[in-house]
């Protein structure tokens, strides 16, 4: 996690349209924001799309950073909007099965764990699914969950503890 | 501890994130009670699934996509504001001919004979306030929304 000193000369950077900013973003949170697209989609392509969206959108909205208690929460927000808007222009690459992912290369293992993984954020709630993807992301707070979900903290809680024990009964049948 | 402040524990919180106090008790729980003790490797499953490797990505940061993500939406922007402009146009002289034409066309379509004349009477029949509603509605649709819209793409 980027810290508070850090993170306010990052928001000065970035608003003065400073390219070494907005590489800053990226080398920061670039892994978090593809691993996060690609928990949505397992798709590489997919998930640069929004890595790409992502920082567009930030260098475009960087001076309405208002209301969120965190630049990272701010980041997450536009990325997992970003994200939804791209899954509903191509709703078709949601999903990979187990037996595609096998057929995708011969390093199938992780690909067959990945499969897997989706099957098991397949099971959930969109929103369930949701919080489990950010949650296993970054150090989150359940008060950075419920920010960039925009829900209430008891809300974020209850639906984190719902998701974790939906998904963790549907992994272990899996296996 | 009791299971649910147990579950509670394991749920809303990561492993390794919990001190070495709590994490023992929790062990120490789970070690007498079967259902916990399975929701407890359930959930090492899952984390373990969950911080599985991706793809790498060492892709390095590239301002000009970003400059020519700016200018294709600039593009985009300006097209959609000038087809607004001309469809606001078009509607306006729509209804400029209307009202300026208005009673002459009426009453070539009262001459005629056909289907048009039932719904021709049902206008007439309409109140003043009614017409007047329909009237408002339209000027605000033909106005208002592309104007909200003009709004919003800036």
């Amino acid at each position: 996690m980027i810290t508070e000193i850090l993170e306010s000369s990052l928001i000065e950077s970035l608003k003065t349209g400073d390219e070494a900013g907005f590489e800053e973003v990226y080398e920061s949170y670039k892994h978090r924001i593809f691993k996060m697209a690609y928990r949505f989609s397992p798709d590489p392509f997919f998930a640069d799309d929004v890595l790409q969206e992502t920082m567009y959108r930030i260098y475009r909205g960087v001076g309405k950073l208002k209301g969120f208690s965190t630049i990272s929460t701010w980041i997450y927000r536009i990325a997992y909007n970003a994200c939804l808007d791209l899954l509903r222009k191509n709703k078709s690459s949601r999903f990979v099965s187990i037996e595609d992912a096998r057929m995708i290369s011969d390093e199938g293992k992780d690909h067959i764990e990945s499969a897997r993984l989706h099957r098991v954020l397949d099971s959930l709630k969109k929103k369930e699914r949701d919080i489990l993807i950010f949650f296993y992301i970054d150090d989150l707070s359940i008060k950075e969950l419920a920010e960039i979900l925009k829900i209430s903290e008891s809300n974020a809680k209850v639906l984190l503890y719902r998701a974790r024990k939906k998904a963790a009964e549907a992994a272990d049948e899996m296996y | 501890m009791k299971c649910i402040e147990f579950k509670d524990y394991i749920l809303i919180n990561k492993w390794e994130e919990l001190s070495d106090k709590v994490r023992s008790e929790l062990k120490e729980h789970a070690s007498q009670c079967p259902e916990c003790e399975k929701l407890l490797k359930q959930i090492t499953g899952l984390d373990k699934l969950m911080d599985d490797k991706i793809v790498p990505f060492q892709k390095p940061f590239n301002p000009k996509i970003l400059r020519e993500k700016e200018l294709f939406a600039r593009h985009n922007r300006i097209a959609k504001r000038n087809s607004l402009i001309w469809m606001s146009m078009t509607e306006a002289t729509v209804v400029l001919a209307f009202f300026t034409f208005g009673s002459k066309m009426m009453a070539l379509l009262n001459s005629s004979t056909s289907g048009f004349q039932g719904f021709i009477s049902f206008v007439k029949g309409m109140s003043t306030v009614s017409l007047s509603i329909i009237a408002v509605v339209i000027v605000s649709g033909i106005l208002i929304i592309p104007l909200q819209v003009m709004k919003k793409l800036k």
